[in-house]
């Protein structure tokens, strides 16, 4: 006999539908799958047998035969084992549906354990998401550690349950139960305290270098010596970002999803993402990739902050794999089993010392390097990276009693109020371009949207002779004096705004 | 009608004639028209037979109402002991030349600060560098003096051309030749510079073997102090220390490797009590000054910019030693916005610069 359940399975961020397909039928009990599975779903015989046999049911001693169809699209993971499972029993006539077209109208979604109990799997939320997008949304049944990311999704039933007899029961109508809800207002609205910037003591620049940045969505490199507060300053990013949106929060949490970084207690990701990979990271682990391409950490950075610290340290290909990301604000993952895309948009925030041995300009100790070596160094930091990078900001390290100077420091929430300013008047001026922030513009918006006042426009042109700047810093001064003018609401570009700009593109001097 | 001064530089192209025997003449003729004219036995009980010999034969060659046209032709000017753009310092010596021809738009009373800095003829690469990294950094305190040789010499006046310094060379031959030939580039250099070439030899004088340590004389004579940069344990540069320290001027020498040749004659002047010099601010110590000067011609390059009060303080805050953006923004406790404007007029004006690591500099 044959029975058809329907599942799914996630397509990088995406989702689609998998027809299941059991016949059971005479001939010496064997179990195959077909339709393209991987290990994982491989190992399923093993776990849907035993959990068969423990629920109170009889595994057939037949031919078993499971397709995964469309057979074309390379399936892996236990996210079938559900399906399998309940086409056996519907095949077998072991279970009995009142309505069998109540069966169409779900899609099981599930691991077994050997005792038959549901496990929850990564990647529910695309696929909630994807069968919301459809005409006529089917309900999932799921275990109950995925109902509330499941739940997340308006306009799709999710139903939860512990035991595969559950299931059972509820198809046949033993058991009734009401489709799982979630608050998500709730959810949403749990913002946990970040760090706050008033933490950060003095370092103003820098501070002020970090608005500039989450206003207009500028890439950032801070270079200062061991101790001067690099990584603290950017992990307050996130806190002056405005909080996400419930449809970014749903995007980020995909990702989070499919890469199985979810958790129970927290189904949803309300809050922007900080990621700062170590330096050994390996090119697939930070761009996504493997057999199965998952997303790597730029992905899971998306809408939110990707840190280098150290940045020097990074595999000089780790770090190339980066441009094309960082152009495009998404990343395409080529593999023989599948080709993928993630999205990629985040602030780039890198970090590095002044000089090999880190010491340069400290106050306190002595470098060690040698003029050349700094030289090499510096060689070093310029490059292709360095080129998508709008602000350069150094980093001192402070005189302890400067740090313990007890003076009132700007909290997170008030610079976020300027922040979302900014971010507005950005919305309003790129709404029919492609873009929403001034660190994403090219060429033709600068042109577009960068108008200087005279006298800013000759200081800007004497200045790239005088201070001798490069071309290539002209656009990123153009990119984030258009910021510093957005944060004071000024329509036209003034001469402080390209004063204050130049002043964070130390890198592109010539020095002597 | 000629005029006293033609008689000194007529006495100045007599050879025997040195600052001594001129002083005597002076002394017992009162002056030295009297002493051109004085009597044969008159002079020979001044300045001694073989003396009194070559004047006479040369008093008939020499037409002293025709030399000052030759001084004049070759583009020269006579300093003498009577004038008072003499070099103050020079005079301060036990016998000053009388008399001095000088090439280049300086005046003595101008600066003053004047340091010489000698060495070796054949200089190891060591002492290149070091000559040139010192004599660029204290061109921006002094009047740099030294000889126009070949090796240090040579460099010294280099690096201080090229930093826009100011420098004399002082020759062992009579100008407007400059010898060695090689550094007539140089020395033209060194006069469009508002630098000097000094001499105390007719024009036109054969650079002779006897005429250097004379010349050593001066160039330690004009100066406050005397850096030694490389010198064998017989080099002419240990002359020049020498006459520095019978004169009571401050010797300093550059250490260098007990294994070269080169810094036998420095490292001993080190051991007898030269003041080692690593850096300029080795010099001003060992001479007692600070850096002082520089101060007055900034705040001089400052009156003749129109700064406004922010880009006064701003720049008040400020040395070579420099300031991170974020100590300035603390001390002056102004909002980003003026700040950054005001630190980028400061730039544009080319009075600071920013530098590798974040740090501030006044130029």
């Amino acid at each position: 006999m044959l029975a058809k359940v329907l599942s799914a399975t996630t397509w990088g961020i995406e989702a689609r539908m998998v027809e299941v397909e059991v016949d059971v039928g005479t001939g010496l009990p064997a179990f195959q799958i077909v339709g393209l599975p991987d290990a994982a779903v491989q190992e399923s015989r093993e776990r849907v047998r035993s959990a068969i046999k423990n629920s109170g049911f009889a595994f057939p001693a037949q031919r078993v035969t499971v397709n995964l169809a469309p057979a074309f699209l390379k399936k892996s993971g236990s996210d079938f084992d559900l399906a399998i499972a309940l086409g056996i029993l519907l095949a077998t006539g072991q279970v009995k549906l009142a309505f069998s077209f109540l069966l169409s109208s779900f899609v099981f979604i599930g691991e077994l354990s050997l005792s038959g109990e549901v496990k929850p799997v990564h990647g529910i939320l695309p696929i909630a998401h994807f069968l919301s997008s459809q005409k006529d949304p089917h309900s999932l049944i799921l275990s109950c550690g995925n109902a509330q990311e499941g739940a997340l999704v308006e306009g799709v039933k999710v139903f939860a349950f512990r035991h595969l007899q559950e299931i059972v029961d509820f198809l046949t109508g033993k058991i009734g139960r009401e489709p799982f809800s979630v608050d998500r207002d709730k959810l949403f609205t749990s913002f946990s305290g970040r760090e706050d910037l008033a933490e950060v003591k003095g370092q103003r620049k820098a501070k002020r270098a970090l608005e500039i940045a989450a206003c207009g969505g500028h890439h950032l490199l801070f270079i200062g010596p061991p101790g001067s507060g690099k990584t603290m300053l950017a992990h307050r990013i996130p806190s002056l970002l405005p909080p996400l949106s419930l449809d970014e929060a749903i995007e980020v949490t995909k990702i989070h999803s499919v890469a199985g970084f979810l958790s129970e207690d927290q189904p949803l990701i309300t809050e922007r993402p900080f990621r700062a990979p170590h330096h050994t990271i390996s090119d697939v682990a930070l761009v996504g990739g493997g057999q199965w391409p998952r997303p790597g950490e730029i992905s899971l950075a998306h809408h939110g902050v990707l840190f280098l610290d150290e940045v020097l340290e990074f595999r000089r290909n780790v770090l190339e794999t980066l441009r094309e990301p960082l152009e495009k604000g998404k990343v395409t993952v080529s593999r023989a089993t599948a080709i993928v895309t993630y999205p990629a948009k985040f602030i780039l925030v890198i970090a590095c010392n002044p000089c090999p041995c880190g010491y340069w300009g400290d106050p306190q100790r002595s470098c060690t390097c040698s003029p050349r070596q700094i030289l090499q160094y510096r060689g070093k930091l310029s490059g292709p990276l360095l080129d998508r990078i709008d602000l350069q900001v150094e980093v001192p390290r402070l005189e302890v009693a400067e740090m313990s100077a007890e003076k009132e420091e700007e909290s997170s929430l008030e610079v976020r109020k300027r922040v979302e300013q900014v971010r507005m008047i950005q919305r309003e001026r790129f709404c029919k371009d492609q873009i929403t922030l001034n660190g994403e513009m090219r060429a033709s918006h600068l042109r577009k949207f960068c108008h200087l006042v005279p006298e800013a426009k000759h200081l800007l042109d004497q200045s790239v002779e005088k201070l001798a700047l490069s071309m290539r810093a002209y656009h990123h001064i153009l990119k984030v004096s258009r910021t510093i003018a957005d944060l004071e609401g000024e329509e036209r570009i003034q001469v402080h705004h390209v004063a204050e700009a130049i002043q964070y593109r130390s890198l592109d001097r010539r020095w002597e | 009608m000629l005029q006293e001064r033609s008689f000194w530089i007529a006495f100045n192209h007599v050879r025997g004639i040195g600052p001594i025997r001129f002083q005597k003449l002076l002394k017992r003729f009162g002056c030295a028209e009297e002493a051109w004219y004085a009597g044969e036995s008159a002079l020979r009980e001044v300045v001694g037979e073989r003396v009194a010999t070559l004047l006479i034969e040369s008093r008939r060659k020499i037409k002293p109402e025709r030399l000052e046209e030759t001084i004049e032709r070759a583009r020269l000017r006579v300093l003498t002991l009577l004038d008072d753009t003499y070099p103050p310092l020079l005079r301060e010596i036990t016998a000053p030349p009388f008399l001095l021809y000088l090439k280049g738009d300086f005046d003595f009373l101008r600066s003053p600060r004047y340091l010489a800095m000698v060495g070796t003829r054949r200089p190891t690469p060591y002492g290149i560098k070091a000559a040139r990294y010192l004599a660029g950094d204290l061109s921006e305190e002094f009047v740099i003096v030294s000889g126009m040789a070949l090796g240090i010499d040579g460099e010294v006046h280099k690096a201080v051309v090229e930093r826009g310094g100011i420098t004399i060379g002082v020759l062992g031959n009579g100008l407007p030749d400059v010898y060695p030939r090689s550094h007539r580039r140089l020395a033209e250099e060194v006069v469009a510079r508002g630098g000097a070439l000094l001499s105390e030899y007719p024009p036109f004088s054969p650079p002779l073997r006897e005429n250097f340590p004379p010349r050593n004389r001066i160039i330690s004579g004009l100066s406050q102090g005397v850096v030694v940069v490389e010198a064998s344990s017989r080099s002419g540069a240990l002359i020049t220390a020498n006459f520095a320290l019978e004169e009571g001027r401050e010797v300093m020498a550059v250490p260098g490797s007990i294994f070269s040749a080169q810094s036998e004659g420095t490292n001993r002047l080190i051991a007898q009590g030269a003041k080692p010099v690593q850096k300029k601010s080795d010099v001003l110590e060992a001479l007692g000054m600070t850096s002082g000067e520089k101060q007055e011609e900034r705040d001089e390059l400052q009156k003749s910019l129109p700064l406004n009060e922010a880009e006064k303080e701003l720049l008040s805050l400020l040395d070579e030693e420099g300031r991170f953006q974020e100590e300035l923004l603390a001390l002056t406790g102004w909002e980003e916005r003026d700040f950054f404007t005001t630190l980028f007029s400061l730039e544009m004006k080319g009075l600071v610069r920013g530098t590798w690591g974040g740090k501030v500099i006044r130029l």
